[in-house]
Parts: structure tokens; C-alpha cells; sequence
């Protein structure tokens, strides 16, 4: 009897979930059509960590990368939350991307789904303002310097641009003003309008019904199935997916986070989210006058025609033979994304921009960050590091002993070798490893203060300072040394860029990794550099051994 | 749909369907809500570190007096470092072996920082007038509990209290 009330009771909320589950959907309606579902569980996701990540964090330019920090490192859980934002935004922009597509493909944008499809392309790139705004809240070198480079496609507006540019910074430059409007956009005006959107959208689908391919409108069979429970079902397993998906990147991989910005910074060559570069890839092929071609012309036409796309094409037919013309022109745009975004991921130079061995700081942001020795002593006593790279091992063992690190590495290498340290150490052909260097999540921060710990351990009697400035070294030299590397058989051993054996360490990014003067060293008498080595003595005089170590410090 | 035992597997198929259906939405939210709360509840396994204060030299206290003992100190919460000025109510004596005791200003009722009253004799709170007297215990109002006292130690002549037991 109770019960019986509480059912009526509940029925305005228990109706509509009914009808909901129970919607009659078109034959051929299935797993192509559970990327907005999978999208919309993302959106939840994003929604809730969002959420969570705002409670510590700080839109403040002088604490923001520190409550990053915070996040990182002392609170349960957060830096799995903050990886599976990182990556939840990655596959937000994938899953639209896919979504379009298939709409795009179906013909599921026409009549009578026109305004399904506008607010979907509406979503796309409140989407992009999402990405867009987020990325600057870590206040990295990253953040700093690709929101610089988005902030200046602003500019290119002619007459409005500088005023586009004091709008979107908040002031005459990006300070904690820029900070807190992209904060506020990201956190309270993109969420509501999403919100809104997303409502919208789902109303309008709902209301049409979804579409199965290769249909006209009055060709389709209205009801073969309901959406309970095997299309729920299927939108479900794909959203569970996404969710494990997400979790292994986060918690195996965690979200990147650079040094702290630094305004000053002279080298640092930002590259935006990976979702961006199409566009920035524009921007490096027009140039000078031409670039409102880049920045503003033609993204603003494809967009422009993504939103009229139902207006523009009126044709019904949504059978492939029956639209060639619009097919090829999408094929064209989608192949044209694709290798715009391939070509802008490998422009730039790598080695430039920090990626060196699996280093994600570039040199001088290493050096003007401030790192701190002692610090890094402290954690290096507190890893207890010494229990494995001690003294004794040292030479052909590994791990190796660091009691002449200072003499050996260059910092940037190491500090990004702490925060990613290889897993698989290189040892002699066919022998497993006996040791792995674990990684110990390091941040930035404390991956430089341990790694100008290890710099300050030197050897200097073993390793007296090499009469020859290698900085001076012309191309001549570099160019005997490549031949001497090839005329003594180094190759026989070393690989480098892929070319030769692997007995030895491979050397493609040495010049990264060691000090010209330790090369210079080595290559003079490897036993007493590295007691037991395998490395033949050369008996090479001072001019080969210059012109070698003139070679190998170019290869980074 | 006319055969029973075709009917009978199609709802088991159906039933099915439901669990997994549960099954998978379930585990999305608990991938969710587990981590969401335990980050939720870091605070709360946190342990504060109740480091040692100083409030000077014990000669600068009046002995047998209660007195307010005002010190700055660095207060440390999550990444942000911050000066901050604070006071205990302090009573030393002096002797051989001089010793302090001190009172956390908070009253036990709802937190305003109460006053000593040396012409009464009296702790007063200013809120909703508390009475504590010369020990810290009530004597009338609505605080339950008396003032809490802080632990002091005394070393080089320098005493010492610690905010957070
Ligand atoms: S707060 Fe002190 S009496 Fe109420």
C-alpha cells in the first residue's frame, strides 16, 4: 500500500526516466552511435575532478604552479585526479571529433536534425574554450608560452587586435589577472554554457530520435528496438572503457607539468595540447602580413561552414553514392586536420624544446628556476639513493656510482632523466638487467634540486679541465670526428640515430646527456674512467680525441 | 513471443543485460568516488605538526600575573607560508625552577577570544559573557568546557608553548 503511494508519488521523476529508457530507436542504430554517449560520460568526469582539483587549487600567478604542486604530491589522490582531467580533456576533443565525424558521414545533420548538429559544432568549440582556458591554470613554462602564443592570435585582428589582447590578458601583460579570468571562464562561465548546451543537445536528439546510416528520413524504419538495454548496454561498456582507459594514463602516466614559468625565459619553445596543433601549424605557415590568413581566415571559414553545414547542404539523401560532392570536400577537411596535426607535431625542434631524453624542461628553465642542492641532498638522503649507487659498484656495474656525477652529466639531462628514468637500463648484450632505477615521481622542482645535488659531486683530480673550449669547436672538427667515429668502428659498438651495433650505450643523444670534458676524458683512457670496460683503448691522440668529442657533443 | 520458453529466455536476457548495465555504471562511479574521497578527506588524516613557540624571555612576564602574551609565528597551510600574530593568556612564577602556565584565549563555546579581568578575578568572554576563572574553569554562562591549557616548557630561560597538542 505504501509502496503503491510512493510510486505515484515519484511517478513525475520515475515517467520520464521510463519513457527515457524505453525511447523506440531505428533500425541500425548501434555502437557508431555510442561516441555521444561516451562524450557525455567524459563531460561527467571532467565535471566531478574539475570540481575536486578547484578545492586546493589557487588562481593566483605567485602560488598557482605551488597548489599544482600541493595537488601533485600531499593530497590522497591527486595527482590520479588531476591525470584523468589532463587526459579526459584529450579525449573529450577526440570522442567530438569521432561524433562529427560520424554525424558528419551519416548525413545525420539534415532536416530535420539541423539544430542538433549547430549546437553540437557550438559544443566543439566551447570544447576548444575549455582546453583553451585550462591549460594556462598550472602556470608552467608550457602554460606561460603556448597561452602567449593564443593570446597573440587575438592580436592579429586587425584595428581590434590590441584591444583583443588587453581583454583577454586582463591588463598590458599576463599576470595573476590573466590567471583568475581564465579561472573564472574555465571554472564557472564554459561549465554553464556546456551545461546548457548539452541539455540542449540531448533534448533535440531525443526528440528526432538518433540516425542509422544510409537512410532518407522517410525511408527509415522508426522502431526496431528500445534503447533498454541493449543500446544502454552498449553506451555503458564504451563509457567503462573510457573511464579505465583514463585511469591507466593517469595514475601510469600522470599529467605533465613543466618548471614554473618564468617571464624571462629566452628559449623555451612552446607547444600547445596536441588537439591545437592544426591551428598552430597554421600560424607557422603564414607568416608576417599573411598571418590573419592563419590565425583568423581560415579557421573562421571552416568553422563558419561547419555551423551552416545542414543550411548549405539541402539534399536528403544521406546514402555515400548519393552525396559525392559534400563527402569528398569532408574527406578532404578531415585528411587535411589529420596532417596538419601530424605536420605540427613534429615541427619544432625537439631537442629544443626540452624533450631530451625524456627530459620535459628545457636548459634554462632548468637553470633560472632556481634549483636548490640542498633540497636536493635531503631527498637524495631520503630516497636513500647511496644504498644503490654507491662508490664500490662503480665502473662497468650497474647502477653506477655518482661520486663524479658532477663531472659527468649535464643538469638538464638529468633532472629530466630523475622524473623519467628509463626502465630498462642499458647493461652488456644478452644480459638482463640486475637493477632498474625506479621512478620515484619526482616533480620538476624536486627532479632539478636533486639533479644540482649530483653536480655538485666532482671528482676534479680525476677530471682535470680540458684545455679546449669544445663550445669553439668549428665544423671541420665536427666533421673529422663524425669520420674518425666511423674509421676507429665506434659503430661497431654504438648506435647512433639508429645506425650501428648495440654492445655499447647508444649515443643519438649523448651530446644531452654528458659533459665534452668527461668525453674527452674517456676517450683518452676508458679503464681508469670506467674500470673493467669493455671500451677499447684507442691510444688516440689529442687531436682525434678533440675532434671526436667535437662530433658526439652535436648529437642532442 | 507466443512460445513461454522463448519469452522466459528473453527475459533472462534482459535481466542480464540490467546487471551489467549496473555493473559498469557502478564501477565508473566508484572510480570516481573512491579517490574523490579520499582527496575530499585529506584534511581530515592530517596531522598538525604543533611546533614550539616562543614568547620570549621569561623575565619579561610579571611573575604570578596573568598577563597576554602576544608572539608572531609562521603558519603553514598546504603551499602557502603566511606570518600571523597570536596570544596565549600566560602566568608565571618565579623561584628556583620557574614555571608558566598558559591558556588558549579560544572560549569552549563558540570561539571568541575571551578577556582576563584582573579586577574581577575572571576570565570574561565578550560574546555572551562566559565567566572562567583564575584556573580557566567556568563559573558561569554557557561555555561547557573550561579554557584549554597549552603545553610550555621553559629552556634557556625562554618559554616555549605549543598551539596544537
Ligand atoms: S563564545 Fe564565549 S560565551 Fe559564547
Amino acid at each position: 500500500m505504501f509502496k503503491h503511494d510512493l510510486q505515484q508519488s515519484f511517478a513525475p521523476v520515475t515517467e520520464p526516466i521510463k519513457t527515457f529508457l524505453n525511447e523506440p530507436l531505428p533500425k541500425g542504430v548501434g555502437w557508431a552511435n555510442t561516441l555521444g554517449s561516451a562524450l557525455l560520460a567524459t563531460i561527467v568526469i571532467q565535471v566531478v575532478t574539475g570540481m575536486l582539483l578547484a578545492i586546493y587549487y589557487s588562481p593566483n600567478a605567485e602560488v598557482a604552479y605551488e597548489s599544482i604542486l600541493y595537488i601533485e604530491n600531499h593530497v590522497l589522490f591527486g595527482r590520479a585526479i588531476r591525470g584523468v582531467h589532463h587526459y579526459a580533456a584529450s579525449a573529450m576533443v577526440i570522442l567530438i571529433f569521432l561524433h562529427m565525424l560520424r554525424t558528419f558521414f551519416w548525413g545525420a545533420y539534415k532536416h530535420p536534425r539541423e539544430m542538433t548538429w549547430v549546437l553540437g559544432v557550438v559544443l566543439f568549440l566551447v570544447v576548444l574554450g575549455f582546453a583553451f582556458t585550462g591549460y594556462l591554470l598550472p602556470w608552467d613554462m608550457k602554460a606561460y608560452f603556448a597561452t602567449k602564443v593564443g593570446i597573440h592570435v587575438g592580436g592579429v585582428m586587425p584595428v581590434l587586435g590590441k584591444y583583443i589582447i588587453q581583454l583577454m590578458q586582463g591588463g598590458s601583460e599576463m599576470s595573476t589577472l590573466t590567471l583568475s579570468r581564465f579561472f573564472a571562464l574555465h571554472i564557472i562561465v564554459l561549465p554553464l554554457v556546456l551545461i546548457l548546451i548539452v541539455i540542449g543537445h540531448i533534448y533535440f536528439v531525443r526528440f528526432h530520435g538518433p540516425t542509422p546510416p544510409g537512410k532518407r528520413e522517410e525511408e527509415l524504419v522508426k522502431y526496431s528496438h528500445r534503447f533498454f538495454p541493449v543500446q544502454l548496454l552498449k553506451d555503458s561498456t564504451v563509457a567503462f572503457l573510457a573511464v579505465v582507459i583514463l585511469l591507466f594514463l593517469a595514475v601510469y602516466y600522470g599529467a605533465p607539468l613543466e618548471a614554473k614559468a618564468d617571464p624571462t625565459d629566452t628559449e623555451y619553445v612552446p607547444r600547445p595540447d596536441w588537439y591545437f596543433y592544426a591551428l598552430f601549424q597554421l600560424l607557422k605557415i603564414f607568416e608576417g602580413p599573411l598571418e590573419i590568413i592563419g590565425a583568423v581566415i581560415i579557421p573562421g571559414a571552416f568553422f563558419t561552414i561547419l555551423l551552416l553545414l545542414p543550411f548549405i547542404d539541402r539534399n536528403p539523401a544521406r546514402a555515400f553514392a548519393k552525396r559525392p560532392v559534400v563527402l569528398s570536400l569532408g574527406v578532404a577537411c578531415t585528411i587535411g586536420i589529420l596532417a596538419l596535426t601530424t605536420w605540427g607535431s613534429y615541427s619544432g625542434n625537439r631537442a629544443k624544446d626540452g624533450l631530451v631524453a625524456g627530459g620535459a624542461v628545457s636548459d634554462s628553465a632548468m637553470v633560472s628556476a632556481q634549483y636548490d642542492p640542498a633540497r636536493g641532498e635531503t631527498l637524495f638522503v631520503g630516497l636513500e639513493c647511496a644504498g644503490c649507487h654507491d662508490a664500490a659498484s662503480a665502473g662497468d656495474n650497474i647502477p653506477p656510482g655518482l661520486e663524479f656525477s658532477g663531472n659527468k652529466y649535464k643538469l638538464a639531462w638529468l633532472a629530466g632523466y630523475l622524473q623519467h628514468p628509463h626502465r630498462v637500463r642499458w647493461l652488456k648484450r644478452n644480459e638482463r638487467p640486475v637493477a632498474k632505477m625506479p621512478n620515484f615521481d619526482l616533480t620538476p622542482q624536486q627532479a632539478g634540486d636533486m639533479a644540482s645535488f649530483l653536480l655538485t659531486l666532482r671528482l676534479d683530480k680525476k677530471f682535470p679541465e680540458v684545455d679546449f673550449d669544445f663550445a669553439e669547436a668549428d665544423s671541420d672538427m665536427v666533421i673529422s670526428g663524425k669520420t674518425l667515429f666511423g674509421d676507429y668502428g665506434c659503430d661497431g659498438c654504438h648506435t647512433i640515430a639508429g645506425q650501428g651495433d648495440a654492445i655499447g650505450p647508444e649515443l643519438t643523444r649523448v651530446g644531452a646527456k654528458l659533459q665534452d670534458d668527461y668525453l674527452y676524458h674517456l676517450f683518452k683512457n676508458p679503464q681508469s674512467i670506467i674500470p673493467g670496460t669493455v671500451m677499447k683503448d684507442a691510444r688516440l691522440d689529442d687531436i682525434d680525441v678533440e675532434d671526436l668529442v667535437a662530433y658526439l657533443r652535436t648529437l642532442k | 513471443m507466443s512460445n513461454p520458453i522463448e519469452m522466459n529466455e528473453l527475459t533472462s536476457r534482459r535481466g542480464f543485460f540490467k546487471i551489467l548495465i549496473v555493473l559498469f555504471n557502478g564501477l565508473i562511479a566508484a572510480a570516481l568516488a573512491v579517490p574523490g574521497l579520499g582527496y575530499l578527506l585529506t584534511p581530515v588524516f592530517r596531522k598538525d605538526s604543533g611546533a614550539w613557540i616562543s614568547l620570549g624571555a621569561i623575565e619579561k612576564f610579571r611573575a604570578n600575573t596573568l598577563q597576554k602574551a602576544t608572539f608572531t609565528y609562521v603558519s603553514e597551510a598546504g603551499y602557502t607560508r603566511a606570518e600571523k600574530n597570536g596570544f596565549v593568556w600566560l602566568k608565571t612564577s618565579a623561584g628556583d625552577s620557574p614555571d608558566a602556565i598558559a591558556f588558549s584565549p579560544v572560549c569552549s563555546h563558540t570561539g571568541c577570544n575571551v578577556n582576563w579581568h584582573a579586577s574581577r578575578n575572571a576570565f570574561i568572554c565578550p560574546c555572551h559573557n562566559g565567566t572562567y576563572d583564575a584556573d580557566g574553569n567556568v563559573v558561569s554562562g554557557p561555555p561547557p568546557r573550561p579554557l584549554q591549557k597549552l603545553p610550555v616548557k621553559i629552556e634557556n630561560d625562554q618559554i616555549f608553548v605549543q598551539l596544537v597538542a
